[in-house]
């Protein structure tokens, strides 16, 4: 173990230590640093109103220049603003989709694997039916009963999302509640919502924080695909997804309008991956040195 | 008995598995007054754990019942407290130590604040400065600096682990400790440094203490009182003198003494125990060493012998009747 972990007073201190050997995993997270940067201030500099959503059939499908840096779409909108803002729609829908299905997926998970029984039964038993629709077909049918828009298809993700943590998190909560300190901590007193909250679940962090980048990679990928399929957001709005949707007729003649959305959904998902994998690694006590 | 601080009373407890039912421990009486500390000794799976953990009523979920008998802490008949009251009991009135210090301390929280958290459960009244002036003085009395409370568990060894341990059970000064093992896991040498420093402690807090271990050597540098224990109950209990003297012993006892290595006669073999303990599923119905034991007679395999008791010594084998 090297110096820092030994004297360091957080866990985290090494873990960003193991993490900053891989380069790979470092361009991953500059990758994704960049977009949240770019997205995030894009407000500041480029007229949401006027360059990513009014029409402007003066200036429609113009090849990448100077002053357009993507191009412009059929509707003379610039590409690169839709770009730039389409990625707040995708990091935002992921990162709350994330932060609710953890939260959800948690409790239940916690529940089932720490009192298991009948109750812990009848949960993952409920966990097992969300599990075995695919996907991407219970958001499409949540979306079609709920309608468009960003809240619906915040829940229809979150639902498909919850089993997945649920059985990490029962999976943990198995392993850690028989070990001698969850018994100790009894032996001194604790209640078992304290012992779940202070005692099991900071031992599973870990490989919480590995599924959670995973899984908001893939739910960008469903948010691109619900709205190439007309399901997602309304079409004004500039999403990867419906801007690939819309190019599909103009890309013989207009191939950077499939290429700059494509390459950002490509972007944001290896980010998510290349970073996922990188914390998979620094966090695997087998693989310390 | 009244004035004792743990009395245990006709105690009957049984493990219910899918295959069969496990009758850990059958009958049990166990009285421990206060300042005095009661070595329980006995092979692998006589039921010395299964006491300590029906003491805390920790016995393993829909698995470990008592079927019989009652347990007075401190005056309060145990059996009978609900869950919440007896979390305030457990830490604070009674606290346990368990066998492996690398395993029974939480990886991912710092030492310091796991003492803290027992002090938080149970010490309400205090403020945040005054538990943290009593982690530092509670790290200083077992020897540790409390410089380093802010360290994590495995930046710490083995012997400084149980000493944290140890930290941990003592912090609200439970009138009664139960120490399962607390040394098997160490080393010879810390062995001994634990040991001095429980007793210190002991003597200190006057905490009561039952010491539960194999290691006839622990108990009689320990203890004030012996206890043995045989599937699931108690065959012989006495003084050191009587269980270490010279005087008559009950065969399973004698057999524990006669197993250990002699360090001055000229032995090339050990002498174990023939057999295996009865299996707990199926018990005789007579005596439970009928099997091993060298001095059987014909009334042996069909009754059980009775407690028979002479002074502070008391065996339960008919060679003591009458």
């Amino acid at each position: 173990m090297s110096e820092a972990a030994v004297r360091g007073k957080s866990q985290w201190k090494s873990v960003w230590i193991r993490f900053r050997k891989s380069t790979i995993s470092l361009m991953g997270l500059s990758m994704l640093a960049a977009l949240l940067l770019i997205s995030g201030s894009a407000g500041i500099w480029i007229d949401y109103e006027s360059q990513a959503i009014q029409h402007n059939m003066k200036q429609r499908l113009q090849h990448p220049s100077a002053e357009h840096f993507f191009g412009t779409d059929q509707f003379g909108r610039d590409v690169f603003a839709r770009v730039v803002f389409g990625a707040r729609i995708s990091l935002l829908v992921g990162i709350l989709t994330i932060t609710l299905s953890l939260a959800i997926g948690s409790v239940i998970g916690s529940i089932a694997g720490y009192y298991g029984g009948r109750v812990g039964n009848l949960l993952m038993r409920m966990m097992d039916v969300l599990l075995s629709i695919p996907a991407i077909l219970m958001a499409i049918s949540i979306v079609a009963a709920l309608g468009n828009g960003m809240f619906n298809l915040i829940i229809a993700l979150t639902v498909s999302g919850v089993p997945r943590f649920a059985y990490i998190v029962r999976s943990i909560v198995l392993t850690i509640k028989n070990q001698e300190f969850v018994e100790a901590a009894k032996a001194y007193g604790s209640s078992n919502s304290r012992i779940i909250l202070r005692h099991v679940l900071p031992n599973a962090i870990g490989p919480i924080v590995v599924q959670a980048t995973t899984n908001m990679a893939n739910s960008i990928l469903l948010i691109s695909s619900l709205s190439f399929v007309g399901l997602g957001m309304p079409s004004s709005t500039p999403e990867w997804g419906s801007m690939l949707s819309d190019a599909k007729q103009y890309m013989r003649h207009n191939p950077y309008l499939i290429l700059f959305p494509g390459m950002a959904i490509v972007t944001a998902v290896m980010a998510l991956n290349l970073i996922g994998d990188g914390l998979r690694d620094a966090l695997d006590p087998k693989l310390r040195n | 008995m009244t004035g004792e601080l743990l009395d245990i009373r006709g105690l009957h407890v049984v493990y219910r598995t899918l295959e069969s039912d496990v009758y850990a421990i059958n009958g049990l009486d166990l009285s421990v007054s206060e300042g005095e500390t009661l070595g329980l000794v006995g092979e692998t799976g006589a039921g010395k754990t299964t006491t300590a953990l029906s003491i805390l009523k920790l016995l393993p979920d829909r698995v470990g019942f008592i079927t019989k008998g009652e347990i007075t802490l401190d005056g309060v008949e145990l059996t009978k407290v609900s869950e919440a009251d007896m979390q305030m009991i457990r830490g604070n009135t009674v606290s346990m130590i368990f066998q492996d210090p690398m395993s029974s301390l939480n990886p991912v929280i710092p030492v310091g604040k796991q003492v803290e958290e027992v002090l938080t459960l149970h010490r309400r009244e205090l403020s945040k400065r005054e538990i943290d002036e009593q982690v530092d003085s509670i790290f200083g009395m077992v020897g540790l600096p409390p410089s380093r409370k802010h360290e994590y568990p495995h930046q710490f060894s083995g012997g400084m682990k149980q000493r944290i341990v140890i930290a941990i059970a003592l912090s609200c000064q439970p009138k009664l400790l139960l120490a399962d093992e607390p040394t098997t896991a160490l080393d010879v040498t810390i062995q001994a440094q634990v040991l001095d420093m429980m007793r210190d402690l002991k003597e200190k807090l006057r905490t009561s203490m039952i010491l539960i271990t194999h290691d006839l050597g622990v108990v009689a540098e320990l203890c004030d009182r012996v206890a043995i224990m045989y599937a699931g109950e108690i065959i012989e209990m006495g003084s050191i003198d009587d269980l270490y003297g010279t005087g008559d012993k009950h065969p399973y006892t004698e057999g524990l003494f006669g197993s250990l290595p002699s360090l001055t006669g000229d032995e090339r073999r050990l002498h174990p125990i023939d057999g295996l303990m009865p299996d707990p599923t199926s018990l005789p119905q007579g005596c439970k060493f009928y099997e091993r034991c060298p001095k059987r007679t014909g009334h042996c395999e069909a009754e059980a012998p009775a407690l028979n008791v002479s002074g502070t010594h008391s065996v339960r084998c008919r060679l003591f009747a009458g």
